[in-house]
């Protein structure tokens, strides 16, 4: 499979496009923005979209393009801190759970299921309230409510690899456990963990933004997608653009990542490759 | 000449009256009355809790004092037809309008009086507001209708203290009712309040100021998203909004000839609260750094769209004592650096600001200050909490470095006078100048010593001073008669009527 034979698959172009751009946006927003996206201008307030603010400011004169800017950095660092969290913790208790098929199995997936039965914003709700609100706080949060999900895929795609030949000649030839796991297990659910990976990422995202809308996400004066969208809440009737631009940045992130996760699983699952043989 | 004059009254008469029929539309009787609220009240009993949104639900429409405040800001009888003041200022004699009824039927009388003092003194029920009644030594019946309080020493805040929600007139039957269902004598009797939802009141028939009220039912609908309130004014669910219009939904609602915005004031000053035990703002040198690195008429246009008052000091313009303070502290940002310098912080201090996440005009104020003080060094971290946190953490427990918040209180500098307040002012001289302002008998020396109070906080700078809330009522047009200042925390709808 070459990287331009992938470009045929509309879902993935289309998604890693929009991704390349928010990602691109996000780095660029580290060394540039056209404004200091916190610094107010009380005499430059709710000015439309013009030549001089190409997105128009908000109710404190902030540049709203370098707010937005902004705010993807602040998304794509809680998608990635959250979603490494979750796959970290969860490929560790998900293996476990798969190679100890005893008591272990039965306490960590209990557990998970507990957790994950649990609505996924409204874990993120309480436990931000327990830990208090912040963006290191959120990062956690729906980092913790994402363990579960990679913990319940790894032990379901390794069980089977579990009982292949070459893992019990593996394991004859006196290859360690965790060796067994990470030469021959690993590699092979790798990836349905990239797939839901890029799905979850979206939904960190999401879980980001909602939480920044109740203000126990990133606090101000950071700009935050979530937060820009609760601040121009009751301006909606004077200045709509202070929410479509955060909620557009907030659609096209979770379409990208999702359409990027739709079309990586249509390549990488072998059951569902509809083109992949041709 | 002569005719002249003569065309003149004639024309001066027409033009007269016309103004005075214009000015004054026909009360009309009937109707149904609904008032958007953003907080439902946690209980309805305004004595034993202090949240301002249960006045404003009861207060003068289900509950009534002896006395209470008018439009103006004057205080006016109630239930007490009239008072007279003993020579020595020591003791109050009330004389009872006849004829009151309770809503449960019970005829109002002296007792009753007695038995709501005598509750709010009894030191097994919590009462926040004891320190109205601390100076009363006895209330006693001296006919059915004529009661007298007598005072330890003299308060000259004793009426007001009356005038005060915390003061209604409550009966022994159903007293302990008052949380859920209270009973009380106002125009207004309780219906139904559905939790969560709305409280239904309708109108006391036998109410005892004559031909009031005008409508027949008043319903007080909680909403906690401000969008939404508006939404339900636009759409028709709603009739008023009392309290809680952001600025720039005001600014909107008034071009719609469908509605209109009364723009008048409240008594609530909104603080930039300071820790004064926390280091460094037990630096009187830092506090004062923060009065002139804030720049009030930019905060109010940023924060409140222009709507809002200055104030330099703990007091309310509506209040008879106010003096403009404003001018005290200029913005002056290089002198706010040279004071952090002298005070030992030449490039400034790291501290946290903690803004209740609820309401808009705190988390804005916030924001804004947070921005201006950064321009003199002063980096501030900003947590928005939730309300029922805040209450805990920082109000209770003084668990913070700066905060803000709108103090609604009317008449409420005497909290500088309690070391234990939530912002922890200590100051002697400030305290004993309170208790001698409390018992001075002569209004002219008694405004002098208001007068000092406020400058004494000034100087100490002890919390930011900003702004007065504006109380920007939004109703439809048809509304007549809603108070366009709120110089009490209420919303009373005795005289509200509305248009046909």
């Amino acid at each position: 499979m070459t990287f331009r034979r992938s470009f045929r698959n509309i879902n993935f172009t289309i998604g890693f496009f929009i991704t390349l751009a928010i990602l691109l946006t996000a780095l660029l927003s580290t060394v540039f923005t056209p404004y200091d996206p916190n610094r107010m201008n009380l005499s430059e307030r709710f000015q439309a979209p013009n030549q001089t603010h190409w997105l128009g400011t908000d109710q404190y004169g902030r540049d709203i393009l370098s707010r937005v800017m902004k705010g993807s950095i602040n998304s794509i660092v809680v998608g990635l801190v959250a979603v490494s969290i979750g796959m970290g913790f969860g490929i560790l208790f998900g293996s476990v759970a798969a190679f100890n098929r005893r008591w272990m199995d039965e306490v960590i997936m209990r557990v998970a299921d507990v957790l994950y039965g649990f609505p996924a914003v409204l874990s993120a709700i309480l436990i931000t309230s327990i830990l208090g609100p912040g963006a290191i706080n959120s990062m956690i949060a729906i980092g913790i409510f994402n363990i579960p999900i990679f913990a319940r895929l790894t032990r379901a795609t390794s069980l089977s690899i579990w009982e292949r030949d070459y893992v019990t000649s593996a394991r004859a030839i006196g290859r360690s456990d965790a060796g067994v796991i990470r030469k021959y297990i690993l590699p092979n659910i790798l990836s349905s963990l990239i797939v839901q990976g890029t799905v979850q990422f979206a939904i960190a995202i999401l879980a980001e933004a909602g939480l920044s809308y109740l203000g126990l996400g990133t606090q101000p004066p950071h700009a935050s997608w979530g937060r820009m969208l609760n601040e121009a809440q009751t301006f909606m009737g004077t200045s709509p653009y202070l929410a479509i631009f955060p909620g557009c940045a907030i659609a096209l992130a979770v379409l990208g990542f999702n359409l990027l996760g739709d079309g990586l699983r249509d390549m990488l699952d072998p059951k569902l490759s509809r083109w992949i043989g041709r | 000449m002569r005719r002249f004059l003569f065309l003149g009254s004639v024309f001066l008469t027409i033009f007269l009256l016309a103004t005075l029929s214009y000015a004054q539309p026909k009360p009309v009787y009937g109707g149904s009355l609904t008032i958007a609220q953003g907080v439902e009240p946690p209980g309805l009993d305004p004595t034993t809790a202090t949240s301002a949104a249960i006045p404003r639900v009861v207060y003068g429409n289900v509950l009534e004092g002896l006395v209470r405040i008018g439009r103006d800001g004057k205080i006016v009888p109630a239930l007490a037809g009239e008072y007279r003041i003993s020579k020595d200022g020591k003791e109050y004699t009330f004389i009872l309008k006849k004829g009151v009824k309770f809503h449960d039927g019970k005829p109002f009388d002296a007792e009753d009086v007695k038995f709501t003092f005598e509750r709010l003194m009894d030191p097994q029920i919590t009462i926040p507001n004891r320190r109205y009644y601390q100076d009363i030594e006895s209330v006693e019946v001296a006919d059915s209708h004529t009661v007298k309080f007598k005072l330890k020493n003299i308060n000259s805040m004793f009426l007001f203290n009356l005038a005060r929600p915390d003061s209604i007139i409550i009966n022994k039957q159903t007293a302990d009712r008052l949380k859920t269902a209270p009973v009380g004598t106002g125009p207004f009797k309780l219906v139904e309040w559905i939790r969560g939802d709305r409280v239904i009141l309708a109108k006391f028939e036998e109410y005892h100021r004559k031909g009031l009220p005008y409508l027949d039912k008043v319903t007080f609908k909680f909403i906690g998203d401000p969008s939404a309130q508006i939404a339900g004014l636009k759409a028709g669910d709603v009739d008023v909004i009392g309290y809680d219009v952001s600025p720039e939904n005001a600014l909107l609602l008034e071009k719609d000839p469908k509605f209109k915005v009364l723009n008048g004031y409240t008594t609530t000053e909104v603080i930039l609260s300071t820790n004064q035990t926390r280091k460094p703002f037990d630096d009187v040198r830092v506090r004062r750094a923060m009065a002139h690195a804030i720049d009030r008429s930019a905060l109010i246009k940023g924060a409140m769209s222009g709507y809002g008052t200055p104030i330099g000091s703990h007091m309310d313009p509506g209040n008879p004592y106010y003096i403009d303070l404003t001018s005290a502290y200029p913005y002056h940002p290089e002198k706010a650096r040279q004071l952090l310098t002298e005070a030992g912080y030449p490039n400034g201090f790291e501290a946290v600001i903690k803004l209740p996440e609820r309401f808009i005009y705190a988390r804005r104020t916030g924001e804004i200050a947070a921005d201006m003080l950064s321009q003199v060094g002063i980096r501030l971290k900003i947590e928005l909490t939730e309300w029922g946190q805040w209450i805990d953490r920082v109000f209770k427990n003084a668990d913070f470095d700066l905060t803000v918040i709108g103090h609604s209180e009317p008449f409420d500098i005497d909290i500088y006078a309690n070391p234990k307040y939530y912002f922890r002012y200590d100051n002697p001289k400030f305290q004993e100048t309170l208790k001698k302002a409390e018992m001075e008998p002569d209004p002219k020396l008694r405004r002098d010593l208001y007068v000092a109070l406020q400058k004494m906080i000034t100087e100490d700078a002890v919390n930011g001073f900003l702004y007065v809330l504006p109380s920007i009522p939004t109703m439809k047009k048809e509304v007549m008669n809603w108070w366009k200042d709120y110089p009490m925390t209420a919303q009373d709808v005795t005289e509200v009527w509305i248009q046909k």
